[in-house]
């Protein structure tokens, strides 16, 4: 008797659990939204509120309590332009801490900028103003929290949403007519309780969406051209996506024009990326956009198959849009003198698997772990002695990619985060050169489980003169306290910090 | 009993001041993670001049981590065990029996920036073929050695340079755990005692172990080496164990991961067609195993683990010599081959076969593991 005792309480945790791991399918019949969109008006300023809250909210077609903005989790679009700034309040009323990031854009870190090191405590408010250079670069971006140790958490539920700085059309003219479309990618963890999972377990079975929609359809005509921007801003999981054996044309990754004609068959987004592409509407009919199965390596995380959406392409048949504008040149940084070559190691842990390391450390906010001299252009090489998956971010920068397992890479523009891989080193050429960067703000892998669990580091990046000072002062946390109230900035002033920016203060280029 | 009582008095007083202390954000906080899996063993056992007995065992062992957080790098550890508490009867063909639940770990853990440590109920970091050789059966093989469930602490402190690498020495101190957590729950069970003898088993912490483990040097950023000291007590003689000496144990391993490089880009790695080998080598010399006088082992292990996308192939030989005071030497083995297959990313399915050598005897083993990970 005892032992069917067991038997029946053992099979039944293994069936609920199983139970859990369940795909759910439901039918999609809906057409793809358009994001809520917060945008700019004459003055050149969108002013945003974002509130932060634990709402009921559907994630596809299932309901859930999770950690949302504005209670829906499809969060609104912000919509800003070279030049332009943003004030955005956010409005904290979650039980938790929070704060956000501007990822990818060039903007200060300084005062009420992008700085990861002010939170926004629970039931409170916080301010951001992001002045955005003239020169700053169109394209996809995308806002989250850093909560240090919480921010796999809070993404994985729905603080995050798409920003959008226009200009890709001002770079080719010939796109002005073509439909522009975003598709902000999500994944969302199943859970028994109804409620965001208390622990982010990636691979768990989970909802893909779109726009917040389960499997939509997206509609265009038979050789038309839309200009599609595709946002990853789940916590971890990389996309591997296919349009039913369509070919499109890749604008943009990570919100830098590419500087020539490229093609893919699939897209490959890790954790961060974005894409803007030229899809051209095919023969009539249905095409799955699919998202393959994809495996981080032996020791890292895997992701089931999905259907993200169909596309339907039906109606009269319309010109097809090709570029023939110049593509937008950047300085090749190979060609450059290099100031300082660094070297990093995110590494797993030996034994715990929520502690990753750079360099053998875990991240410390009170402590500089890096300082760079404004002006200097360096090469940091990234290796990965682990069996899964990196993904290396820097805030306020782009890179550009050299070399991939020592052997040199194609240059095709900059980017804003890239994959290290499993058992191998990427190399990178960073341009510490926009004046807009002084300050101080981290690099770290956008794996957010990897980035919480400790893979992290703090840059200050100081005027020349400046450097010896500020390289004594990593351990007490830099020359730039909390990006705010330092004495640095007391003494020398903004005026003084502005002053030290070389002409062109936009050095990366950006006109064809 | 007292010890365990003060030990976990003082996690809960510095968890409580950790709380005052902590955050205003998700400290303090509450998280669970699990791992179910179904197992089933099959042992055919030849003992020369007697008949060919076959043993089976199909049973679930479900973990839970429960993390009772109290700040970013510092929570309560709660590691709990469903499986058999048993063995099968040779010959008995069993399934579900045996079931008890086990307290493996309940620790104060802390991990900071460049240091870690737990305090309480903890497992050594000494030896690595039980987790890094692939296979169902060789962590039970190296156990003598691959100590856990003990009461103590452990201190870890990681030192990185460019060209040398990461290194992390550690140290711990403990005792075998006679408090009521050394009995499994939910079936009878008995409870651990000083007078159970055994190396370890000395009621205070006076045993200690130290480990090094050197990690992605720069000439050879895929190589990790480990290599460790450990030196246990006698526990008390009595009637069962008339004679007791110290345990002392020296543990080295090296492993080194190779990619098959033109996969390890991003679009071979996403779909699963990466390869890499993974040679693994370790020994452990045992002197006076478990406190028992002139019961002298060396263990050697070698496996090379080969991950090709979803499916990840293993073969592992571990050689046990012992060498008993006065009695000629032994050879003991084990040697399993084995493949885990990646059904979902929770989901692993593994099959492993081999044949080991143990106490004179010769057994087939086979075993099928389904296993479920997840998180509430």
């Amino acid at each position: 008797m005892k032992s069917h005792r067991d038997w029946r309480w053992c099979l039944g945790i293994v069936l609920a659990a199983f139970a859990a791991a369940a795909p759910y399918a439901a039918p999609a019949t809906e057409d793809l939204r358009e994001p809520k969109e917060f945008t700019y008006g004459a003055d050149g300023v969108t002013t945003v509120t974002l509130t932060a809250a634990l709402s009921k909210v559907m994630i596809g077609n299932t309901p859930y309590e999770s950690l949302v903005f504005n209670g829906d989790y499809d969060a609104p679009v912000i919509r800003t332009k070279p030049g332009g700034t943003i004030r955005l309040t956010l409005d904290n009323q979650m039980d938790e801490l929070t704060n956000l990031h501007f990822h990818g854009m060039q903007v200060s870190p300084l005062d009420e900028g992008d700085s990861i090191f002010r939170l926004t405590d629970p039931h409170t408010k916080g301010q951001y103003v992001l002045r955005l250079p003239p020169e700053h670069s169109p394209g996809p971006y995308w806002y989250h929290s850093h909560f240090n140790k919480g921010a796999e958490r809070q993404v994985s539920g729905g603080i995050s949403g798409p920003i959008l700085v226009d200009g890709i059309k001002d770079q080719f003219p010939e796109l002005r007519d073509v439909r522009e479309r975003m598709l902000v990618l999500r994944n969302f963890q199943k859970t028994f309780t109804g409620r965001l999972a208390s622990e982010i377990v990636t691979g768990s079975p989970s909802i893909r969406t779109i726009n917040g929609q389960y499997q939509p359809d997206i509609h265009l005509r038979p050789g038309e051209t839309q200009l599609w921007h595709l946002f990853n801003v789940d916590a971890n999981q990389y996309f591997r996506i296919r349009m039913g054996g369509l070919r499109v044309q890749i604008i943009s990754q990570d919100a830098d024009t590419v500087v020539k004609e490229v093609f893919a068959d699939e897209l490959l987004l890790g954790p961060s990326a974005r894409v803007s592409i030229l899809v051209t509407g095919p023969a009539p009919g249905r095409y799955a956009l699919t998202l393959g199965r994809a495996n981080t390596g032996p020791a890292g995380d895997s992701y089931a198959r999905a259907l993200l959406g169909t596309l339907v392409s039906e109606g009269e048949t319309m010109p097809t849009v090709k570029i023939t504008s110049a593509y937008p040149q950047a300085r090749n940084l190979t060609r450059e003198p290099i100031a300082a070559r660094r070297r990093f190691v995110f590494q797993d842990s030996e034994d715990n698997p929520n502690a990753f390391f750079i360099n053998g450390r875990r991240f410390d906010p009170e402590r500089v772990d890096t300082t760079v001299k404004l002006g200097d252009i360096e090469e940091w090489t990234l290796f990965n002695p682990s069996q899964e998956l990196h993904q290396f971010h820097i805030h306020q920068l782009d890179f550009q990619v050299t070399k991939l397992n020592g052997k040199p890479v194609d240059f095709i523009g900059y980017r804003d985060n890239v994959f290290i891989p499993a058992l191998g080193s990427i190399t990178l050429r960073i341009p510490f050169i926009d004046p807009v960067i002084l300050g101080k703000f981290v690099y770290h892998c956008h794996i957010m489980e990897h980035e919480d669990g400790g893979m992290m580091q703090v840059i200050q990046v100081v005027r020349p003169a400046d450097y010896d000072q500020a390289v004594k002062l990593e351990p007490l946390g830099g020359i730039y306290g909390d990006n705010q109230t330092c004495a640095y900035l007391r003494n020398t002033g903004r005026t003084a910090i502005d002053a030290t920016a070389p002409a062109p203060a936009r050095p990366l280029g950006g006109s064809p | 009993m007292k010890r365990l009582h003060a030990i976990l008095f003082a996690s809960c007083t510095l968890g409580l001041a950790g709380t005052a202390g902590a955050d205003t954000g998700r400290y303090p906080g509450f998280g669970i993670e699990y791992g179910t899996a179904i197992q089933y063993d099959f042992n055919g056992l030849n003992v020369p001049g007697q008949p060919h007995t076959v043993t089976t065992n199909g049973y679930f062992d479900i973990t839970n981590v429960l993390h009772f957080r109290f700040n970013p790098d510092d929570e309560i550890f709660l590691g709990t065990e469903i499986s058999p508490v048993t063995d099968a009867r040779p010959g008995r063909r069993r399934w579900l029996g045996g079931t008890g639940l086990n307290v493996t770990d309940l620790n104060w853990y802390h991990q900071g920036e460049l240091d870690t440590w737990r305090l309480g109920k903890i497992a050594l970091p000494f030896g690595r073929a039980q987790s890094a050789a692939p296979g169902l059966y060789t962590s039970d093989f190296v156990s003598p050695y691959a100590l856990s469930g003990l009461v103590g602490a452990t201190y870890q402190r990681h030192f990185y340079t460019d060209a040398m690498g990461t290194f992390a020495p550690s140290v711990a101190v403990y005792a075998a755990d006679t408090s009521v957590l050394s009995r499994a729950f939910f079936r009878p069970s008995t409870q651990a005692h000083r007078s159970d003898g055994g190396a370890t088993n000395t009621g205070k912490p006076n045993n200690v172990t130290a480990v090094l483990d050197w990690r992605a040097p720069a000439a050879l950023p895929y190589l990790e080496v480990q290599l460790g000291y450990m030196a246990n007590h006698k526990g008390e003689t009595n009637d069962s164990f008339p004679a007791a000496s110290n345990e002392q144990a020296w543990v080295t391993s090296v492993r080194y991961l190779i990619p098959f490089e033109p996969t390890s880009l991003l679009s071979p790695t996403l779909s699963g067609r990466f390869v890499d080998l993974v040679p693994f080598i370790e020994y452990a010399r045992v002197n006076n195993e478990n406190g028992v006088p002139g019961y002298d082992t060396k263990y050697l292990t070698t496996s090379l683990t080969v991950d090709t996308g979803r499916f990840a192939w293993g073969l592992t030989h571990t050689n046990r010599h012992i060498s008993p005071a006065g009695s000629p030497g032994s050879n003991e083995y084990l040697t399993e081959a084995s493949v885990v297959y990646h059904l979902t990313g929770l989901i692993d399915v593994g099959l492993s076969g081999g044949r080991s050598r143990q106490a004179g005897d010769d057994s087939n083993l086979f075993g099928l593991q389904l296993v479920l990970n997840g998180a509430f």
